[in-house]
């Protein structure tokens, strides 16, 4: 029993893919994509609502310019 | 070399690991950037002497000793039938450790078949060898910032450097190695080899050596100590990635004749992973920059975006997929890699609280622990497949697998390095004094520096006021 390859001792020409489970690629493909599309969607939530709390934070002026003080000292 | 095309090939395999060895080097200076970054200003400049003499330290030692450990300690020794085997190429005494022009030989131990085959690759093997070595130290390196003392670092770093590691790749990482032939090791990039086994060591140091001053508060809870420089810490990180192309590529032989060893007639050139089964630099070039992207992509995800961790998480994804880099598909390299991250830094914080463990950079879960989980995921990935162009090894397992994890992480990892920290606990030469902790390890060199500091800027005073004298007129 193999996931792939059961031996080298073959006529190596004979050899194509060499990964395990040969003739999963679609499937491996569409659920990749869909990991990715995935990733957009919970990193856009996560910093809609990190950027929401920032904003709520910097509304307030004297916070604000205090951001600014600092900006200014480490330039 | 009797004809042009066996010189090409002797010559190209030559320049081939020469090549590798420069661009690991800059997995060095990641590493010296790195750790530096990550220290507090007042620790700097010792954390960069540390880091660097490990440099010539592991180099003289992987001569002296580590090279011929290497092809001495395949069956254990004592494992399996076979005892020590022989190396004249390897000892530091040797005619073959110098430069040699292949001919015959003069020392009685070697025959021409020897020089033949080690004039032109036994210094450039030896070199591809030791950059791993110099790695294996490295990654203990940054886990014991701010407060080893620096010659304990170094004692460490010979030994996690010149003789564990190289012991572990005798048993593993080799052709004919105990753990090929009877547990069907398999770990083409050294997940296990490097950095699982680096990871353990550093892990039984760190509980001898105990947090830095003010990790955790009086209920234990860890609190976070900042990079004194991020910016520098991740563009360190970023130089890893890119020395580890050279790892990678380092790991294989770049041309070989597989055909006789496949029990065909005719001759099969191939690339071969260190085991000499093919494989192909176009794939591990696809499986690296996929474990890389699903790690990043991970832990960009689980660590809230924070740099240090993302970049951190990507080499754990690329270790935690090493071990069959050879051989998987792409995109499950990357998954494997996402999976990495997930371990890796989960684990970090867990061992943190738990055990109360100060890893100033997630040392242990990035290399220990993700390529623990690397070596056991390979085997049900590629379980069944020889591990070996020898039909007499054992297949890969998950058993098989499971057990050289542990034999890496635990037995040649873990248990020397809590050892050894021991041992230097035991002798007072461990760790710093908390006062000069506190103060900073560069406190000697701001001592030694600062009367002419104060005295240049007395005489800068004095030179602008004399200035403005002659000014007023």
């Amino acid at each position: 029993m193999s996931t792939g390859i059961e031996s080298w001792n073959v006529d190596l020409t004979t050899i194509g893919p060499m990964y395990p489970f040969v003739g999963t690629e679609t499937i491996l493909v569409l659920v990749a994509v869909g990991a990715w599309l995935l990733w957009h969607i919970v990193q856009a939530r996560i910093e809609a609502r990190e950027v929401e709390a920032e904003a709520a934070k910097t509304a307030d002026a004297a916070f604000l310019r205090k951001a600014l003080d600092n900006n200014v000292e480490q330039r | 070399m009797e004809n042009q095309l066996e010189a090409l090939t002797i010559i190209f395999t030559e320049v081939y690991y020469w090549i590798t060895v420069v661009l690991m080097f800059l997995i060095h200076v990641g590493f010296c950037m790195y750790e530096v970054g990550a220290s507090r200003s007042k620790h700097m400049l010792h954390t960069l002497m540390k880091n660097t003499m490990l440099i010539p330290l592991v180099t003289i030692t992987f001569y002296f000793f580590g090279w011929w450990l290497y092809f001495a300690m395949q069956n254990g020794p004592g494992i399996i039938p076979g005892g020590l085997i022989s190396a004249p190429w390897a000892t530091p005494w040797s005619e073959l450790m110098g430069a040699h022009l292949g001919g015959e030989p003069v020392q009685a131990n070697l025959n021409a078949e020897d020089t033949m085959a080690w004039a032109h690759i036994n210094g450039v093997f030896w070199a591809a060898f030791l950059l791993f070595s110099w790695t294996a130290a490295s990654i203990l390196s940054g886990a014991v910032i701010e407060r080893i003392r620096s010659g304990a670092f170094w004692i460490l770093a010979v030994l996690i450097g010149s003789f564990c590691w190289i012991i572990d790749a005798a048993w593993g990482w080799s052709a004919d190695g105990w753990m090929v032939q009877k547990l069907g090791y398999h770990d083409a990039y050294a997940s296990g080899v490097i950095h699982a086994i680096a990871g353990g060591f550093a892990l039984g140091v760190l509980i001898h050596l105990g947090a830095r001053i003010g990790k955790f508060a009086a209920d234990g809870t860890p609190r976070t100590i900042r990079p004194h420089n991020p910016w520098l810490v991740t563009v360190g990180l970023f130089l890893i990635y890119t020395g580890f192309w050279g790892f990678y590529v380092a790991c294989n032989i770049p041309i070989l004749d597989v055909g006789e060893a496949a029990g065909m007639d005719g001759s099969f050139f191939a690339t071969t992973n260190i085991y000499l089964a093919p494989t192909s630099t176009s794939a591990i070039t696809f499986n690296f920059l996929m474990s890389l992207s699903g790690g990043m992509l991970v832990g960009y995800l689980v660590s809230k975006g924070d740099a240090f961790w993302t970049y951190s998480l990507g080499l754990a994804g690329v270790i935690g997929a090493s071990a069959g880099n050879d051989l998987y598909h792409p995109i499950q390299a990357m998954f494997i890699g996402g999976g990495a991250a997930i371990v890796a830094y989960k684990m970090h914080f867990w061992v943190e609280r738990r055990f109360k463990i100060d890893d100033a950079v997630g040392a242990v879960a990035v290399h220990g622990y993700a390529g623990f989980y690397g070596v056991v995921v390979a085997g049900f990935m590629l379980w069944g497949y020889p591990a070996s162009m020898n039909p007499e090894y054992a297949s890969i397992t998950p058993w098989g697998q499971f057990a050289g994890a542990l034999i890496m992480f635990v037995v040649l990892g873990f248990i020397p390095g809590y050892v050894a920290a021991g041992i230097l606990k035991a002798c007072g030469r461990l760790r710093i004094p908390a006062s000069v902790e506190l103060a900073g390890l560069d406190i000697g060199e701001d001592l030694a520096v600062r009367a002419d500091v104060e005295a240049v800027h007395v005489a800068e005073v004095r030179a602008a006021s004399v200035m403005k004298i002659e000014d007023d007129g």
